[in-house]
């Protein structure tokens, strides 16, 4: 019975492997091969052919990579910034309507983006009309909504709640101030919950699709995954080499942190 | 008054995200409110609740509406069962990591990077599942792909808590693995579940991408979601009837989370009287 139980399991791991391993493999095959109508798992004969294409013709790829990296990374950093600082203060430093205040940010992760759209739009729209500061079409638009998401908060906050307040208390008595509390006794401990955040805002604003349908209209500005759903329709012959591209940092990013996962998503005991 | 600033002493650590929160998301949405009452966008005239009736009688939203409840009420417990699952066979079976990775790594996967895969595999001609009326079908098998090892995470940590004394008393006094399941293993991952299924209703408004990213802003009709809707209408500039169907999704949020809550308090005093 076990032995049936491991073999499902494997065979189930191979499934979930298989989109992956057929990207991959697809961008291995020389052009004709992919445009073909045939749809083809293994290469007639393995080569580079789409990779040196993409380099050679299609340096255009890379300014939409560095589109993403940019969005990606300037989020993640307000995400670190941010939630630290907030994420402490709901979990140690409670003041009156903290726990009010922070139901609300939960309840902002619940929404679908469609829904926070309409809120981020119209602050845009008065900016733009108050300030005169360019905010649609502009990377602004991705950024700040992602940078304010309070994703960072939450999870951060979940794992400060389980660092003992004796800590806390005895830094107090030797007459650290809540600053040096954090930035010197708190910040060391959060590696697992920083990982976490890294890799869970990465791997969603790698993806970033939905914001960017709604605000960037200039096809320059978009990040990678629209340019290359586009590139699916028009240059089919080097798609799955730029899918293999976009999602390799992606792979890095996440193998390398996977093993902070499991600590920093202890979200229980939040009763 | 001293006394009153120092209980705000935290405040001061929320004060940057609380600011952004405050004008991205906060007022603004209350903000909304006017142009859901508003004849248009531009025509600030009052209309009482013409656009939430317009909204809710269209045709479009109806679709968009049963389609996402259809998704949601297969995909929901699919997932839970199966992320279950698979997690309860690793900690038992004490299956390589490697394993694991392979179902966890989906996770990382950028929709657009995978949508030329879910293209040739379920949209060739003599084989073209998602023009067909089992779009849907595909849709909650990737959506399966997805998001399975996010959960598995969540329950391996759970059961990696799990006190071992209480299950081996369980198997002196007799208890074959069936019983131990529904009587301690499952009870003592309650908070778990909960917390799986809040995660499982942030993850599935995703899906919208990989739709997204396969068919366009206008998809097979059988896979046209409520986030289809809301974007259509915001590229439209229909903003008065965007913020009503805004409004009337996040009602609906906000009722099942209720729910959610209401259940888990239960099940709390259930545990407690015991």
């Amino acid at each position: 019975m076990k032995r049936i139980v491991y073999i499902f399991v494997v065979l189930i791991s191979l499934m979930f492997l298989f989109p992956i391993a057929f990207t991959v493999a697809n961008s291995l095959m020389p052009y004709g091969q992919v445009i073909s109508n045939k749809v083809n798992f293994i290469p007639n004969q393995v080569n580079l052919q789409q990779y040196y294409s993409i380099v050679i013709n299609k340096t255009e790829y890379f300014k939409f990579f560095l589109n993403s990296v940019k969005i990606t990374s300037l989020i993640i950093l307000g995400q670190i910034l941010l939630g630290i600082l907030a994420a402490f203060a709901f979990a140690k430093m409670k003041f009156p309507g903290s726990d009010i205040l922070f139901m609300g940010y939960i309840f902002l992760l619940l929404l679908p983006y469609q829904v926070v759209l309409v809120p981020n739009f119209l602050f845009f729209d008065k900016v733009e009309t108050l300030f005169n500061i360019k905010i649609f079409d502009t990377h602004l638009a991705l950024i700040l909504p992602g940078m304010f998401y309070s994703f960072g908060v939450f999870i951060l906050r979940q794992f400060i709640r389980g660092i003992p307040d004796e800590i806390i208390e005895a830094a107090k008595i030797d007459g650290a101030g809540y600053a040096t509390i954090l930035f010197r006794i708190i910040l060391p401990m959060l590696k697992p919950a920083l990982f976490t955040l890294v890799i869970l805002t990465f791997i969603d604003n790698w993806n970033l699709i939905d914001q960017a349908v709604a605000f960037i209209e200039t096809p320059e500005k978009m990040p990678l995954s629209v340019f290359l759903n586009d590139i699916y329709d028009g240059d089919k012959g080097v798609f799955f080499a730029g899918a293999v591209l976009y999602i390799i940092p992606a792979i890095l990013i996440f193998t390398k942190g996977e093993k902070y996962l499991k600590e920093g998503l202890i979200l229980g005991g939040d009763k | 008054m001293f006394n009153k600033l120092k209980e705000y002493k935290g405040f001061k650590f929320v004060l940057p995200s609380f600011i952004g929160f405050l004008l991205l998301y906060i007022v603004p949405f209350f903000g909304g409110f006017k142009v859901s009452f508003s004849k248009t966008a531009f025509n600030k005239g009052f209309v009482g609740f013409a656009n939430y009736l317009y909204v809710l009688d269209s045709s479009a939203f109806q679709l968009a509406a049963k389609n996402t409840a259809l998704f949601m009420i297969i995909a929901f417990p699919l997932i839970i069962v199966l992320s279950f699952f698979l997690a309860l066979c690793i900690y038992e079976l004490n299956i390589p990591k490697m394993i694991k990775l392979f179902i966890v790594i989906p996770i990382a996967i950028p929709s657009a990077a995978v949508a030329g895969f879910f293209k040739r595999a379920f949209g060739v001609t003599g084989w073209n599942l998602l023009d067909s009326e089992y779009a849907l079908f595909v849709v909650i098998l990737i959506f399966l792909w997805k998001n399975t090892g996010y959960n598995l995470i969540i329950y391996l940590a759970g059961m990696s808590q799990i006190n071992k004394s209480a299950i081996e008393a369980a198997s002196i006094d007799g208890a074959n693995y069936l019983e131990k399941l529904r009587y301690i293993i499952i009870p003592l991952l309650t908070p778990t579940t909960v917390i799986v299924g809040i995660i499982t209703i942030i993850n599935s408004f995703k899906v919208f991408k990989d739709i997204l990213m396969i068919q366009g802003r206008y998809p097979n009709p059988k896979i046209y979601m409520l986030q289809h809707y809301l974007t259509n209408k915001y590229l439209s500039l229909k903003y008065h009837h965007l913020t009503a169907a805004a409004y009337i999704f996040t009602l609906v949020i906000l009722a099942i989370v209720f729910l959610f809550l209401l259940m888990d308090r239960k099940y709390a005093k259930k545990v407690g009287e015991k």
